[in-house]
């Protein structure tokens, strides 16, 4: 399950690939989020999703280049208990909640707490509040979920798949996040394994990661 | 002559240079020498480590008289792990033989013996020479012998027409086949060496059998089949009076060979011969060998003589040796026609160089000038944008290259020196420096760097280091470089450097060399190269040397070709380039092409007045490029400059010695490629210390670089693309619906759907029902799905049935409320996504699957009870084992209502009904039955007596708890022989369950008495009963299922019996407490 699809062939060199899951309460606009991430679209009626959808994506950072697979999971409650299925084996997270809606920021606050107790150790989670553009509708505070992130060292932007706003910026702030291995690649070029160590230092540094 | 002073003199006459050999044992094995073999320990004395070989040299003559009479045979290169044993061998026809092997990892030589007088000696004679060296063996480097395996280089089938001539036994130097993959254990010799056992006659022979001399002589591959190194795992073995030397897989090597026709190229053979032979004797022979000597200095045709030899003179061999001789030309006329044979015509060379140091891809520099070593990694590791760590495949970015590439001129100097063997000395400036500004890169290119004999052996010299630091010291002041990478073979060296700041954008260095000299190999002539890509563009630069003599410019033609075809920049993952598929590719080094045509006087004249036009006109290259026999489509510059060769060295002037040699341009630089300009080209006369000039060349060429902004949003797109072919190649597929309802469900009754499932994606699609985490299954027991998993071409769709049923099995779970009709499908798509399916529905509570203690507390029928107050019921009464006799006072029935009614019916309609619990009854009753018994207490029981039959078996099957519970199974199984021991486990039962057993057990021996009507027996109902009341607890059913499917019957079998016991000990028995 952790690994699927992670040997498809997808070129002349290895890269890092990295499975990422989403998570949040129904209808906060995740798979608006993938969508857009994935593909630059936004429907305004997005199906809900009734499974985990699977998608993959390439970012570019500044030296390396890391592979998504992203995994969009059912939001409604009643298929809570098959969450684990995919956060287990994740390298990073998404919890997803909507600005205009206390609830399920509360949700995300849960699902945080769940990914802290059983998702993989080193885990990157992300908080996203979603649906920015709706601002004049607010109900959760900008500063109160930045305080709940900080607290718990989760990267944190509010984003909208409807703008596009924030929405390559939180998947990349992950990627800059993420540790890269030597192993997770075998570079051909001894450049870039300097690089990994390079990065890594600095990821070291900036304590990020640490919890 | 001596046979020791003969090898020294021979060696010595290899190079010409000063004796580097400090130790020759030739004497060691004198019976050798008897048959024309004489095996030596040589050493180089030029190294402190100790290099050495066995060398098995061979000659012609009864008596060694010239050193022309000998020739090398064999080298065994001598290491670290050199092994040597001996080992007495059996063999019908050979007496008692013995076998010396001496053996490294490389290769292996066999020497059979036969236990002659005159060989006694031999066998010590080995030892003694090797334990004289063995401790300076030890200490041997294994990098000392690099060179042989440098020429296991096959050669191209165009060249083995020159190899006819095997003058020193080169042909063995192929031999030692060392793929990367496997250790071989290669051969050192393989044509049968026999010499005559009696006095040979080897011209007189040859003469008897001209076909086999012939056959020899004119097939060339005899000895040049080895060079492939498809003799890979192959002996020698040589014995020393008369037999041969042998491949142990002759066999395969032989029936591959057979294929081939080993006459090939005969008819361009002979001539070739001759020029072997004089490019030989430039080596070896300083005069021309007499015809005679030629003959009997050909190693083949001396085998062949040889091998006649024994064949017709086998009548006079030795008595001892007749056998073995006869064996022996048994085999050989095997294997002779066959020895000569091929060889894999490409396979890729392995040059010595990149296995000793880093992978050839690997970006490697050695640093030179910089600064310290410090910064070196750290520029290194700076982007370059151009390599693709991207997942993208190098074929998109170079379709894209001018989407993120501009063009920028960048200088390379180009130098070629043939510097004669002398001592770097005296300033290069003049060469190296003679331009304003500082070129980027330098390539320079030296030749007859080493002229020593372990330069050409061993590849080893110490004029390597001395030149390349000497022309670090002459490049150009006002630029930093560092050195891209070295190579040389034998006296050919090539220089790369690059200017400090541009260093990070060379990567993808690779190397190789390919020598063309003696035997078509010998590093003595042929080329080095470097490759390299400077920012984007591929550069590939070689130095070559090529064949000597005014009237070999075909050989040159040859060698040219030669260097090409076997020229391979490999790559790590094994692919190669060659040398035109670079962007830009620059030849230089001493070509070696004359004037020819025009007398030494016009040519001086010429000269002098600095009239090139008729000189060039008669230039060999020059015709040879007009007639595009050589270097096609190379360009070269126009010559303004006088012939480079031949000066007397240490001045100006021209070849003033006795040959008179005629002025040529020698040395020269062509390139390939529109890339570049021309600026200069030139030589430099200031330059006495060879009898070459240096030549030079300038030139400026528009390099691809990289524009990292443009060449990352490049990359971004193509990545964009990667992913969205990605994205849309997953599987996609439509499924009817997502929940599936089943409403209110009942005992025993029966639910189906169907699930459509399409493929409306792009690509076809194997789809699973998967398990959840944790799970077992994929479904609840409940449940069928039907298929479970399957394939879905696109635009093509599946039905999936899934039946839901609630039989025995699964009802007491429903029953209690432990499990609901509730359940989750994930349909796993192969690669792609899951898809959710609900299915969920409430189930009715029936009697059948409840349990004693809940229904005997139950007043009213289940169905009218709330699901809530059943589940309350079943709580409170799961820990009925502390039930005490105080609870009495909880209002309960002394058995199941149900049970009663079931019993009591057939008590009335069925005691005397024959078939009674074996013909079964019918679903539509028994619904009605389940359906009487839930919802109420009806006046009668519907359905017939067989229906209620099974009814009560199918409520006592259904029952949470058996009737004797599971806790009491084993005790009751323990008891079954022993009515006081089961009346005491009986006892022990909860209230409720005892009841039902004494109540059951009272219907059973009530049925017993009207056995002649109902023909029911005891056996029969004890054992029904007995299956009943003593269901076997999943526990036990576990560990049954671990048992192998014998021991599961016996015991089966057993359980059975005392079930059946146990119950029959109450049906003979009226038990009352």
């Amino acid at each position: 399950m952790a690994n699927r699809g992670s040997h498809k062939p997808n070129g002349s060199s290895p890269m890092c690939q990295f499975k990422l899951v989403l998570l949040g309460e129904s209808a906060v606009g995740k798979s608006s989020l993938v969508l857009r991430f994935v593909k630059g679209q936004f429907h305004e009626f997005q199906e809900s999703t009734i499974g985990a959808a699977f998608l993959t994506q390439t970012v570019v950072l500044d030296d390396t280049t890391l592979k998504f697979e992203i995994w969009d999971t059912a939001g409604q409650e009643r298929y809570h208990s098959l969450a684990p299925m995919y956060y287990r084996g994740s390298q990073a997270a998404v919890v997803v909640y909507d600005i205009t809606n206390q609830d399920t920021f509360a949700r995300a606050k849960t699902w945080v707490r769940e990914l802290e107790k059983q998702g993989s150790p080193n885990i990157v989670i992300a908080l996203a509040g979603n649906k920015a553009d709706m601002a004049n509708k607010r109900m959760v505070e900008y500063e109160d979920a930045q305080a709940y992130a900080e607290e718990k060292s989760l990267l944190f932007m509010e984003t909208s798949a409807k703008t596009a706003m924030n929405v390559n910026d939180i998947f990349l702030a992950i990627a800059k996040r993420l540790p890269r291995n030597d192993d997770s690649g075998n570079r051909q070029r001894t450049q870039g394994q300097h690089l990994e160590d390079k990065d890594r230092r600095e990821v070291k540094e900036g304590g990020c990661c640490s919890k | 002559m001596e046979p020791k002073a003969a090898i020294q003199e021979f060696l010595l006459k290899c190079n010409g240079h000063e004796l580097c050999i400090d130790c020759i044992r030739c004497d060691i094995v004198p019976a050798w020498t008897s048959g024309h073999h004489i095996l030596a320990l040589v050493s180089s004395g030029a190294s402190i480590e100790a290099e050495q070989g066995l060398f098995l040299f061979k000659y012609t003559a009864e008596i060694l008289s010239a050193v022309e009479e000998l020739s090398v045979e064999t080298i065994l290169p001598i290491k670290g792990d050199f092994r040597k044993h001996l080992v007495p061998i059996q063999n019908a026809n050979v007496p008692s033989t013995k076998r010396a092997i001496l053996q490294t990892s490389k290769v292996k030589v066999e020497i059979d013996v036969v236990s002659d007088s005159k060989e006694q000696n031999f066998f010590s004679r080995v030892d003694e020479c090797v334990q004289a060296n063995f401790e300076k063996i030890k200490r041997g480097i294994s990098a000392q012998f690099h060179w042989i395996q440098r020429y296991q280089v096959p050669m191209p089938l165009v060249n083995q027409t020159r190899h006819g001539f095997d003058a020193f036994g080169m042909s063995t130097f192929n031999d030692f086949e060392t793929k990367n993959h496997r250790q071989t254990v290669a051969s050192s010799q393989f044509y049968p060496v026999r010499p005559a056992p009696k006095p040979p006659q080897p011209r007189s022979h040859s003469v008897h059998n001209p076909s086999a001399i012939q056959r020899d002589f004119l097939n060339p591959t005899a000895a040049s089949a080895f060079e492939g190194g498809f003799f890979e795992d192959t002996y020698a073995m040589v014995d020393s009076n008369y037999a041969t030397m042998k491949s142990e897989n002759r066999l395969s090597a032989s029936d591959a060979s057979v294929e081939r026709n080993p006459y090939a190229n005969l008819a361009a053979t002979p001539p070739k011969n001759a020029t072997a032979e004089e490019e030989f004797s430039e080596y070896i022979h300083p005069s021309p060998p007499k015809p005679r000597q030629v003959t009997t200095n050909h190693p083949l045709v001396q085998t062949s003589s040889s091998s006649s030899t024994s064949s017709s003179s086998s009548s006079s061999s030795e008595e001892d040796g007749t056998e073995t001789a006869k064996d022996a030309l048994k085999f050989e006329d095997d294997f002779y026609p066959r020895v000569q044979p091929t060889k894999p015509p490409h396979l890729p060379p392995r040059p010595y160089k990149q296995k000793q140091t880093k992978p050839s891809s690997t970006f490697y520099m050695d640093q030179v000038i910089a600064d310290g070593p410090g910064d070196e990694y750290s520029e290194v590791t700076a982007f370059t944008g151009s390599a693709t760590p991207y997942g993208i495949r190098e074929e998109v970015l170079k379709r894209r290259e001018k989407d993120y590439t501009y063009l920028e001129p960048f200088r390379i100097f180009i130098g070629t020196w043939n510097v004669n063997g002398q001592n770097a000395a005296h300033s290069l400036s003049d060469w190296l420096m003679s331009d304003g500004s500082p070129p980027h890169i330098y390539a320079i290119g030296f030749q007859e760097l080493d002229l020593s004999k372990e330069a050409f052996l061993f590849n080893d010299s110490v004029r390597e280091e001395e030149w390349r630091v000497h022309v670090e010291k002459y490049l150009h002041s006002d630029g930093k470089y560092t050195l891209v990478r070295l190579v040389r073979l034998v006296g050919m060296m090539l220089l790369v450097y690059v200017r400090e700041g541009q260093k990070r954008f060379v990567r993808e260095v690779i190397t190789d060399t390919v020598g063309t000299g003696i035997m078509g190999k010998m590093g003595n002539k042929g080329g080095v190269a470097v490759r390299l890509m400077f920012h984007n563009t591929s550069l590939c630069f070689i130095n070559s040397h090529l064949a000597a003599h005014l009237d070999e410019f075909e050989r040159r033609n040859q060698d040219y070709n030669d260097i090409c075809q076997r020229m391979r920049f490999e790559k790590d993952d094994g692919t190669f380039y060659q040398i035109r598929d670079h962007e830009f590719v620059i030849w230089m080094g001493d070509l070696n092409y004359r004037i020819s045509d025009l007398p030494l006087e016009v040519v001086t004249d010429k000269i002098e007045k600095r009239d090139f036009r008729v000189l060039l006109e008669h230039d060999q290259l020059n015709k040879q490029l007009d007639l595009h026999k050589v270097f096609h489509q190379y360009i070269e510059g126009q010559i303004g400059f006088k012939p480079t060769y031949k000066y007397d060295p240490g001045s100006n002037n021209y070849d003033t010695s006795e040959k008179q040699r005629i002025p040529a341009w020698c040395d020269r630089i062509l390139y390939l490629g529109s890339i570049a300009k021309q600026l200069v080209y030139r030589s430099h006369d200031t330059l006495l210390l060879s009898d070459h000039k240096p030549v030079s060349s300038l030139f400026e060429v528009q390099v691809k670089v990289v524009d990292e902004s443009k060449f990352r949003k490049v990359i971004e797109e193509e990545i964009r693309k990667v992913d969205r072919r990605e994205n849309e190649a997953l599987p996609q597929l439509s499924i009817s619906t997502n929940e599936i309802h089943i409403g209110d469900l009942h005992f025993m009754e029966m639910r189906k759907f169907t699930l459509d499932v399409a493929n409306v994606g792009q690509v076809d699609t194997g789809f699973s029902f998967v398990n959840k985490l944790d799970e077992k299954s994929y479904c609840k027991p409940w449940m069928r799905i039907q298929p479970p998993k399957g394939f879905i071409c696109v635009g093509e769709f599946q039905e999936i049935k899934i039946k839901i049923e609630v039989n025995k099995q699964t009802a007491c779970f429903l029953n209690s409320g432990q499990d609901k009709l509730e359940d989750i499908l994930i349909l796993r798509l192969d690669n792609g996504k899951d898809y959710y399916i609900t299915v969920n529905g409430t189930y009715q509570p029936s009697c059948f699957g409840a349990s004693i203690e809940t229904l005997v507390r139950m007043v009213e029928p289940i169905r009218e009870m709330k699901i809530e107050e059943i589940q309350r019921m079943v709580q409170e009464q799961t820990d009925w084992s502390e039930e005490s006799e105080a609870d009495i006072t909880t209002e309960k029935f002394d058995i199941p209502k149900e049970i009663w009614m079931m019993v009591d019916f057939l008590f009335r309609n069925g005691l005397e009904t024959e078939e009674l619990f074996s013909k079964g009854g019918f679903h539509e009753e028994l619904v009605a039955i389940r359906d009487t018994l839930d919802t109420g207490i009806p006046e009668a029981m519907p359905g017939s007596i067989y229906s209620i039959g099974e009814a009560l078996m199918l409520f006592l099957e259904c029952l949470r708890e058996p009737v004797i519970p599971y806790e009491f199974y084993n005790k009751c199984l323990e008891a079954s022989n022993n009515y006081t021991l089961c009346k005491q486990v009986l006892k022990k039962l909860p209230r409720s369950h005892r009841n039902v057993f004494k109540y059951l057990a009272a219907f059973i021996r009530e049925l017993l008495l009207h056995n002649d009507d109902n023909k029911l027996d005891q056996k029969t109902l004890a054992t029904l009963f007995g299956e009943l009341f003593l269901r076997t607890p999943p526990s036990e059913k576990e560990k049954e299922s671990q048992m192998s499917a014998s021991n599961r019957r016996t015991l089966g079998q057993q359980r059975t019996r005392k079930k059946a016991s146990f119950v029959y000990q109450f049906i003979i028995n009226e038990y009352d407490e």
